[in-house]
């Protein structure tokens, strides 16, 4: 099994493994594709680190056989920086099952006051709407987990 | 009755013109309205492609007299804030309400759902403007220009 993706073992530091998986745009030019990174990283390292990893969507283009494992093992939430929906599309291929599907266009209409600007660096607003995002994420993986949790009589 | 297109690829992107329209060489289409006397206006496909995904419309008020040039419509996309002008002196009489809650209509289908208003020009036909044929060449040169 994959060093670099926990698919199904107990993490360094964690007390069981990732249960959940964030698979970011990996589109290198657009604000849009930033927006999804920075939330992804606020997610995984900072709000939800324990239940949380990212998968990168370049392994899973190139068919990275731990990064397809690690999709495999684990909800994903996929964060797309535009329609065509690269990560959506990828992990599905791979095999994965995609419990979320955020698309940061749709996200930004619904907070208007934060345009993102910036590709390398974010701008201010570039960076409140992805700690929104990953406020939101964090959420839906606290919905997900609950839903997974045993039901007992 | 089925829409005509004149299409043109440049790299990996396809562009349509919509035969039957009238055109402006900054890729607005204008539709006149059989028995109304208004004109229906639209993004290009080349337009919308070249602006991005639409994340806001912002329509003018109906009922408002515009000169020629006058902003008429303003559309923020993930690339660029794009301020549409009028292309002839004229008075809003309808707009695409359905573009505030899905802009992205301008996008998906910029010469039907995503038309954008719908003006009763001063006067009829406007100079200046492009048929299908021309405005592919204009449009063409433009996005041949843009991609080197």
């Amino acid at each position: 099994m994959s060093e670099r993706f926990e698919a199904g073992k107990a993490g360094k530091g964690r007390a069981g493994p990732p249960r959940l998986c964030v698979v970011p745009c990996s589109g290198i030019g657009k604000s849009y594709g930033s927006v999804t990174r920075e939330a992804a990283y606020v997610v995984t390292e900072e709000l939800r680190p324990e239940a949380t990893q990212i998968v990168p969507l370049s392994l899973l283009v190139l068919g990275d056989a731990d990064a397809q494992a690690a999709v495999r093992a684990a909800p994903v939430i996929t964060l797309d920086g535009c329609k065509l929906a690269c990560a959506s599309i990828n992990v599905r291929q791979a095999g994965g099952v995609v419990a979320q599907e955020v698309v940061v266009l749709d996200f930004y209409r619904q907070h208007r006051d934060l345009k993102p600007q910036g590709i390398a660096e974010l701008n201010e607003g570039g960076l409140a709407l992805a700690r929104a995002l990953a406020e939101e994420i964090a959420a839906t993986c606290d919905g997900l987990e609950a839903a997974e949790e045993p039901q007992h009589a | 009755m089925e829409i005509e297109f004149r299409q043109v690829t440049i790299g990996k992107f396809i562009f349509r013109v919509k035969v039957g329209a009238w055109y402006t060489d900054e890729g607005l289409w204008l539709a006149p309205q059989a028995g109304a006397g208004t004109v229906r206006v639209g993004l290009s496909d080349y337009r919308q492609q070249s602006s991005g995904d639409a994340a806001f419309v912002e329509l003018p008020a109906v009922g408002q007299v515009l000169r020629s040039g006058d902003d008429l419509v303003t559309v923020e996309t993930v690339k660029v804030d794009l301020t549409v002008t009028a292309p002839f002196a004229a008075e809003v009489i309808a707009v695409n309400a359905l573009l505030a809650d899905t802009p992205e209509l301008l996008n998906q289908d910029p010469y039907g759902a995503g038309w954008l208003v719908e003006l009763m020009p001063s006067t009829w036909p406007a100079s200046g403007l492009l048929t299908a044929d021309a405005y592919l060449a204009v449009m063409t040169a433009q996005a041949e220009e843009a991609s080197r």
